[in-house]
């Protein structure tokens, strides 16, 4: 047959190769655009590729010029050993990928992981996202992006991506992040923000998304404490919506029915004791924290120690006074010191610019000399003009000469001095209403919910986290003087580029 | 490998006879230097890190390769002199290699120039030794690269600028290639993202030194090496 269509072939054979051809590129491109095979491409592929066979069986002669001329047979030879070499190239890198040594050769091993979080990347079952929001100029970036590429390199089952909060409206709207530098990590439809960039901030963030074994808060009954059940204006239903947000399993605990921790315990709230704790149940809270549960203590005026000087042993007092502030209060209501600046301490290291209430609170007293075994550290001051009253049922409330001056303790945070005795740690805030449903309802975007959630998170921490500590890089810091650095500038811009110049010139001139 | 080492030495002559090595050193070294100075000044900090890893200092360093390459192939075809040395008794890959080292030779004599920038660090804080020579190390391997790209893209013309332009358009593409990764998704992804050409020398830069940097450099080069080689022996049966 094709030797009858031959003669009507033969003149149009040039046109029909260039359609089959354009035909082939189109389907190609199709398919390169839409990343599937659609019917439309097979089958205009497959008219490219019959006309192009057409139009070589037309002038057979032609084609076989084409394919075999010496041009053509070094040309294809060429290509097709330059495709070999891709392939083995290709090859070596693909084993090279799965099998490959890494040095950190940097002085202090910045970027060499410790045990636990390669163990806990390694152990990962489900894929871990991690989408970090960086303004491109942000100081932490380069810190975070350092690091973060470690943890993907070493975990088969995480990866990440970087996000610009100014660009990416809309996926910042969708984390709903109100802060440049914070790092989310995600597993199935579970979320953990953290603004630090220490390992020790990742790796806490990656445990928690990645732990399935939920962590328990309990609150404590029996002396009529604030209710994590109860919507009313003084229950704490709220901070307990909160906290079943976070993972975490709520439940309350009487210590007159518990004589042992039971195993969900990770952190006991005693939010508020109207009545004071008896001797026996004094002893299990301390047992308990010998154990490793943590506590959270918050207390309010108006009544002696309900913990009868429990907390004097771990370096703290709590006598019964009211803080007063005429400068530093929350819309003038003396009763209600507000707070905005934070000592430094992981429960408080993200709350800079947040303030927080609290209304009805009583200073806490570092016991002196502080007890060995335990380290105490104050986390948020009142203000110097603060005053803790001891006589504020009376008349008339002024300061008086026994009154202590502020600045004064209003939260601490206490820990074992030798870190990893796997005794328990303990938060105490001297107040309570600052996280009832009352204020909490009334007052948005204060600091309160974090101090409550970072102190629970401290306490609820991990073992293996708190033996990872910070690695601070070597201080490399150079301070030049003007004169310096112009010397240095001048040097390398002007100097040895014109003696290189010279060195040219020399040549020249002697060549000529 | 005699005959590579006098095509090498020949060119490397060449090189140091006519002004351009002496001019793209000097502008080279006038460029980076500038940046050490500005960088040490306000980052106050004692590494080479962000002055070789600086969008300008890569940027420049793509330039200065493919111009110290574009005339090694182009020229020879131009003035027809490729022909006289493919029938001296020297094989294509001699010339091509011979060739590649001396433009090696010229890069490395530039970056060793550099090394004021090691001696003031040492002078005014005390930089982190291991980065800065994983640093170095990861340069050269990436300039390395870079030249036997313009090699290849030398092969491919008589015209010096048409070599350099498009000795530049391969790095970008294989600079910009990772972007792709998002769209082709699957398998591919991970061979795209695999390809951009600066990626792999970031973690040089950082003090890490990985396997699979040094044979991704290794890998681009004998690659584009190897095709100016068939490039140059299809030229003769043409």
């Amino acid at each position: 047959m094709i030797e009858r269509l031959k003669p009507y072939l033969g003149a149009s054979c040039a046109p029909i190769a260039l359609i089959g051809a354009a035909a082939l590129l189109i389907a190609l491109s199709g398919l390169l655009v839409l990343g599937t095979p659609a019917l439309w491409i097979e089958v205009l592929g497959g008219i490219g590729l019959a006309l192009l066979a057409l139009a070589a069986l037309a002038r057979p002669s032609q084609f076989l010029a084409l394919l075999s001329g010496r041009q053509a047979r070094y040309g294809g030879n060429a290509a097709l050993m330059t495709i070999a070499l891709v392939a083995i190239l290709g090859f070596t890198n693909y084993i090279g990928n799965r099998y490959h040594w890494r040095w950190d050769v940097t002085e202090d091993q910045q970027f060499s992981l410790s045990e636990q979080t390669l163990s806990i990347l390694n152990s990962l079952e489900e894929p871990v996202h991690v989408t970090l929001f960086f303004t491109p100029l942000h100081y932490n970036r380069q810190q975070a992006e350092d690091l973060i590429q470690e943890y993907a390199l070493r975990g088969q089952n995480l990866d990440y991506t970087f996000v610009d909060p100014d660009l990416d409206r809309r996926t910042a709207l969708e984390y709903q992040i109100a802060r440049d530098g914070t790092i989310v990590f995600e597993r199935g439809d579970r979320r953990e923000l953290t603004f630090g960039v220490q390992e020790q901030d990742l790796t806490s963030a990656l445990l928690k998304v990645s732990r399935d074994e939920k962590r328990g808060v309990f609150f404590l009954t029996g002396h009529q404490e604030r209710d994590p059940l109860d919507h009313d204006q003084l229950g704490y239903s709220l901070i307990r919506q909160f906290l079943e947000s976070e993972n975490y399993v709520v439940d309350t605990l009487n210590l007159a029915a518990t004589a042992t921790p039971p195993p969900e315990l990770d952190v006991l709230v005693i939010a508020g004791p109207q009545q004071p704790l008896s001797a026996d149940e004094l002893a299990r809270l301390r047992t308990f924290v010998e154990q490793g549960v943590g506590l959270l203590v918050l207390i309010e005026p108006g009544m002696e120690d309900p913990l009868d000087g429990l907390l004097r042993d771990y370096g703290l007092e709590l006598p019964d006074t009211l803080i007063l502030d005429p400068i530093r209060s929350f819309f003038g209501d003396i009763t209600a010191p507000l707070v905005d600046r934070y000592e430094f301490h992981q429960i408080t290291k993200d709350m800079s610019g947040l303030t927080s209430v609290f209304p009805l609170a009583r200073d806490l007293r570092l016991v002196e000399p502080a007890p060995e075994e335990w380290r105490v550290q104050v986390l948020a001051f009142t203000s110097e003009n603060a005053w803790a009253e001891t006589d504020y049922r009376g008349e008339q409330v002024g300061r008086s000469a026994d009154d202590l001056g502020g600045p004064l303790p209003i939260a601490a945070a206490i820990e074992p001095s030798d870190s990893g005795a796997g005794r328990g740690r303990m938060v105490v805030i001297g107040n309570v209403s600052f996280c009832e449903n009352g204020l909490l309802n009334q007052l948005r975007g204060i600091g309160n919910v974090d101090l409550f959630m970072n102190a629970v998170g401290w306490l609820a921490e991990d073992d293996a986290l708190i033996s990872i500590r910070p690695t601070t890089p070597l201080p490399r810091q150079v301070i030049l003087t003007p004169p310096q650095a112009r010397a240095i500038i001048y040097t390398n811009i002007l100097f040895v580029p014109l003696l290189v110049l010279l060195a040219g010139g020399v040549v020249w001139w002697r060549r000529r | 490998m005699r005959n590579v080492y006098h095509v090498a030495r020949r060119e490397l002559g060449a090189f140091f006879v006519s002004p351009i090595a002496y001019v793209v050193t000097a502008i080279y070294l006038a460029v980076t230097g500038g940046l050490f100075g500005f960088i040490l000044y306000y980052s106050r900090e004692a590494t080479l890190r962000y002055v070789l890893m600086h969008g300008v200092s890569l940027l420049f360093l793509v330039l200065i390769t493919q111009v110290l390459t574009m005339r090694l192939l182009a020229e020879e075809q131009r003035m027809g002199t490729l022909e006289l040395l493919l029938t001296a008794p020297l094989r294509d890959w001699e010339v091509v290699l011979g060739k590649f080292l001396a433009s090696l030779g010229v890069f490395l004599a530039m970056v060793l120039l550099t090394s004021t920038f090691v001696i003031v660090l040492l002078r005014v804080g005390e930089p982190d030794i291991g980065v800065m020579l994983s640093g170095y190390l990861g340069y050269i391997l990436l300039g390395t690269s870079l030249l036997a790209i313009g090699v290849f893209a030398s092969s491919l013309t008589q015209n010096q600028i048409v070599a350099a332009v498009v000795g530049m358009g391969i790095t970008l593409i294989l600079w910009i290639s990772g972007a792709l990764g998002e769209f082709v998704g699957g398998a591919m992804e991970s061979i795209v993202t695999f390809l951009p050409i600066f990626d792999h020398y970031q973690d040089f830069a950082r003090g890490i030194i990985d396997t699979r940097d040094i044979l991704y450099y290794l890998s681009v080069t004998v690659l584009f090496l190897f095709m100016s080689v068939r490039v140059v022996e299809w030229r003769r049966w043409r």
